[in-house]
């Protein structure tokens, strides 16, 4: 079961005595005629030889050894295997006629080869033309099915068919019928032939009738009819009918029809059915005009015919005669068109014919009719002129010029009658352009209509101008916000006010033209304005109070609104000057009361506009919702928002600034965790110390905690004292000044609390008295920087002064 | 019986025994027909170049395949379209196929080295579009 195998290649001559091979070693054999290999031995040049056993002339008979002759050398040639199964040898001997005494070599023996040939199975409809015993069995290049009833014959070469081999093999899938060859694709021989995109039959078949054959295919979608009436493969062929024959030749002198059949399935034949005028063809004309006639071929298939040779001869009158040379072939219409050109008055009866053997019936009758005046008017040239519309275009160059679109001289085929022509394709062409699409007779395009869909959005509407009604940008009106504050000062008011006049030269919104303002009620021109008594949703004005910037409101908390009144109605000009605005409540109209109501107020007013009029700034009209009375507000009050809390656009996650340390806002998402966290640091101020009480603010807290801070200060502050140390250089008499040294001063006090001496270490202690008046204790603090001893000071002693105030 | 996977793209193969697939996810599972190619027969084993030794410069070849589609029949190489083509064509199943191999064919390929031994691989392309493995056994 490998799928490789090795041979080995020798650059070297065999060194073993001669030998004979038959059939390349091949122990078996399907064929009678088989190669033979000859090699005499290393060392021997041989100049004959002679072979026996096997047939080496056809016909002839096996060679035996007594009659065996002597053969011109050559190292292969072909033999022939006597016909039976058992095996056959083949036997040589060489010589060498250049060398003297002409030396001979022994007699060699071949390997064995044993003939064995199957009969092919074949259908019961079929037979073989030649015996495969007369062909050499699988020697034979080729061989016939064919069925004599039916005279057709299906050649299998191996030249035409890649692998074809006959002994063994089944060709049943091979039926011959009496219209009919059906090869099964399924088959074996049907799968031979479509092994190999040029692998191919051919097929032979004998026609008792002189009608030419067209070959007609079915491969399970009925007949189709591959050729044309001169055996060319038609030009309109595709997908697997292209290239299923070819080859195809017609004897119409023996009837015999071949052709190389590629691909199998069934395969038939047709001829020509009818040859017919078409009823477009025309059966009169003016002289010097030219009659159009056509005829129409079709097959027995219902297929028309291409390439059938059409004439048409004339009986009657001498009245005209044709442009072309008969005969003119079909195309792969199956039309072939002739133009008669009229030249005298009469009739002539036209008799249309393929190859002479097919003819038209019936047959038309053409009247030549003199020229009359007026003729370009005649039905006949109104017949004409309509049947030029036949064929058309849908692409005018030009056609939206004048000069094309309305012609006054004839431009398609010079001829006047073609007037008609032009205009149609004109139309044609106008046509296509209004609906967009690439020809004239498509469908309109669709376009998306929400009452007519689907879940996938489909486009069912077709844009025909109908669905295009009602649909434009300025087939409605919409109502817009205008926002008006009197450029910024505002609409005053007075207390007792039911309104203001509002000057604008906006025109009022009527019937006519529903575009302005929307009048809710007119006394003086009752009845002409579009929107009187409308719903408020339409002719309702918000109203700002200026001061608060929220909507104006009673005392009772009630939105104060307005709606337009006639200006006319209030000492006013009315529509184009000015328009009063008057104020309502819920429950009705409303006048202002003063110390509660606003001195001052805008408006945000409705104005009618279509759709196409409204610029991209403009604001839709909408509700209040809670104060805010539209976007610009809103926007306003964001912005402001922004700046009180630092955020910005897009901005959700606060961007704490970065400090040292550990501060407590640094993290937090949102403001509220950094109060938060704030609040847990400060904690829930109860204190157990002596500075802060409870539910004391931080400023408080903080100034206990400075206050007290700052009395512990001074405490310490007083309690540290300088040091200063002198020697009495001679001797200090009690009760004189004595001086600290330079620089050196204290406060005196009268217990000499700001100040300690020392005298050779030991502590003295300062009388009671202002300047030590006293004299009670060891010294006086007399001044600043003296001090007097109560007794008389050594020379020489250490004195330490300890200053603190 | 061929195995029929289940549908969708999620299949997990556990492998039993000493199969150990090849790392990473990209393993690829072909699933369907892979043409079994049988060596029916050759004549001889020796081709002689015909420029030193005349005749015995030609072997045949028998061999089919179990499955119909084209073949390519190459010296050398280690798979399908690795070795030098000397034949290609189509089959069908069970349809025994005669090649000639001459000298000339071994002398005129890319691999060809001189005297030696030199395998032949014969691949066929299954209706799943799969080739014969090379060295099936």
């Amino acid at each position: 079961m490998a799928n490789y195998f090795n041979l080995q290649y020798e650059d070297t001559a065999v060194t073993s005595p001669g030998t004979v091979e038959l059939a390349y070693g091949n122990p078996t054999s399907n064929g009678l005629t088989i190669p033979a290999s000859i090699y005499a031995g290393s060392g021997f040049t041989p100049t004959h030889y002679k072979m026996w056993g096997v047939e080496l002339v056809e016909g002839e008979g096996v060679v035996t050894i007594s009659g065996a002759e002597w053969i011109a050398y050559t190292d292969l040639r072909n033999v022939r295997l006597a016909r039976h199964n058992d095996p056959q040898y083949a036997y040589v001997k060489f010589r060498d006629t250049s060398t003297s005494g002409t030396p001979e070599t022994d007699n060699f023996q071949s390997n064995a080869v044993t003939f064995t040939f199957v009969e092919p199975v074949i259908h019961a409809t079929t037979e073989w033309e030649t015996d495969f015993e007369e062909l050499g069995f699988e020697s034979a290049s080729a061989n016939i099915l064919k069925n004599e009833t039916y005279a057709t014959e299906v050649e299998f070469a191996k030249t035409n068919l890649d692998q074809l081999a006959f002994s063994g093999r089944n060709f049943a899938g091979l039926r011959l019928e009496p219209d009919t060859v059906y090869i099964n694709p399924s088959s074996e021989i049907g799968e031979l032939i479509g092994l190999n995109d040029l692998n191919y039959v051919a097929i032979t078949k004998v026609f008792e009738a002189d009608e030419v054959p067209m070959i007609t295919v079915d491969y399970g979608n009925g007949y189709e009819t591959l050729t044309a009436y001169d055996n060319t493969v038609k030009t309109t062929l595709s997908g697997e009918n292209d290239g299923r024959v070819d080859n195809i030749n017609w004897d119409s002198g023996t009837r015999t029809l071949t052709f190389d059949a590629y691909k199998f399935s069934t395969y038939g034949f047709c001829t020509v059915q009818k040859v017919e005028f078409t009823n477009d063809s025309q059966t009169g004309g003016y002289i010097g005009d030219t009659g159009v006639i056509r005829v129409y071929v079709q097959d027995t298939n219902g297929e028309p015919v291409e390439n059938a040779p059409v004439s048409i001869s004339g009986t009657g009158d001498s009245i005209g005669s044709f442009q072309e040379s008969m005969p003119v072939d079909t195309g792969a219409d199956g039309f072939a068109e002739f133009n008669f050109d009229v030249s005298s008055v009469g009739q002539v009866i036209f008799d249309g014919n393929v190859d002479s053997i097919y003819y038209t019936d019936p047959d038309i009758t053409f009247t030549g009719q003199a020229t009359i005046s007026g003729a370009s008017r005649s039905l006949l040239t109104q017949y004409e002129q309509i049947y030029k519309t036949y064929d058309y275009i849908d692409t005018v160059p030009g056609v939206n010029d004048s000069a094309v679109a309305e012609p006054t001289t004839p431009t398609v085929s010079g001829l006047s009658d073609s007037v008609l022509e032009h205009d149609l394709n004109v139309l044609r062409t106008l046509m296509k352009q209004l609906k967009g699409t690439d020809d004239w007779f498509s469908s309109p395009p669709t376009v998306f209509d929400p009452e007519n869909t689907d879940a996938g959005h489909t486009e069912n509407n077709e844009a025909t101008l109908s669905t295009i009604a009602g649909n434009t940008l300025d087939a409605k009106t919409i109502i817009t916000a205008i926002n008006d504050s009197n450029s910024g000062n505002g609409f005053s008011i007075t207390p007792g006010d039911e309104g203001f006049l509002f000057l604008t030269t906006l025109d009022y919104s009527v019937p006519a033209d529903r575009r302005g303002l929307p009048i809710f009620e007119s006394t003086t021109n009752s009845g002409s304005y579009q929107d009187e008594g409308e719903q408020d949703r339409v002719v309702g004005i918000d109203l700002i109070n200026m001061e608060t910037g929220a909507e104006f409101r009673d005392a009772s908390g009630d939105i104060i609104f307005a709606k337009f009144h006639d200006g006319a109605d209030y000492s006013g000009t009315g529509n184009g000057t000015d328009v009063y605005v008057k104020f309502y409540t819920e429950a009705g109209p409303y006048a202002t009361v003063s110390g509660t109501d606003p001195n001052s107020i805008m408006m945000v007013y409705p104005k009618r506009k279509v759709m196409i009029e409204v610029e991209e700034h403009e604001w839709i009209r909408t509700d209040f919702v809670s104060s805010w009375e539209g976007d610009e507000i809103i926007v306003g009050q964001v912005n402001d928002l922004w700046s009180y809390t630092g955020a910005s656009d897009n901005e959700r996650d606060p961007d704490w600034a970065s400090v040292g340390g550990m501060p407590i806002v640094y993290n937090q998402s949102s403001l509220k965790e950094a109060l938060d966290a704030l609040n847990d640091e400060f904690g829930d101020t109860t204190y157990s110390g002596t500075y802060i009480s409870d539910g004391q603010s931080i400023t408080g807290s903080l100034d206990n905690l400075d206050s007290s801070m700052f009395a512990l200060s001074q405490t310490v502050t007083d309690g540290i004292a300088e040091k200063h140390v002198a020697v009495a250089v001679s001797g200090i008499a009690a009760g004189t000044s004595y001086q600290l040294p330079v620089g050196v001063s204290y406060t005196p006090s009268s217990m000499g609390v700001n100040m300690d001496v020392f005298l050779d270490g030991l502590l003295l202690a300062a009388s009671s008295g202002e300047g030590g008046a006293n004299a009670d204790k060891d010294y006086a603090e007399i001044s600043p920087a003296h001090v007097a001893f109560h007794f008389d000071v050594y020379q020489y002693s250490n004195i330490t002064f300890k200053v603190r105030k | 019986m061929p195995y029929t996977p289940p549908s969708g793209d999620n299949v997990d193969f556990t492998f039993q025994g000493g199969y150990v697939p090849p790392a990473g996810d990209d393993v690829d599972f072909l699933f369907g027909i892979v043409a079994a190619i049988t060596i029916e027969s050759i004549s001889r084993n020796i081709i002689y170049d015909d420029q030193l030794h005349t005749g015995f410069t030609t072997s045949v070849v028998r061999w089919q395949s179990s499955a119909s589609g084209p073949y390519r029949m190459e010296i050398g190489g280690t798979g399908v379209s690795s070795g030098y083509l000397l034949q290609e064509g189509n089959t069908f199943g069970n349809f025994i196929v005669r090649t000639d191999i001459t000298d000339d064919d071994i002398e005129g390929s890319t691999t060809f080295s001189g005297a030696g031994s030199y395998q032949f691989n014969i691949y066929v392309k299954s209706a799943d579009n799969i080739w014969t493995p090379y060295n099936q056994s």
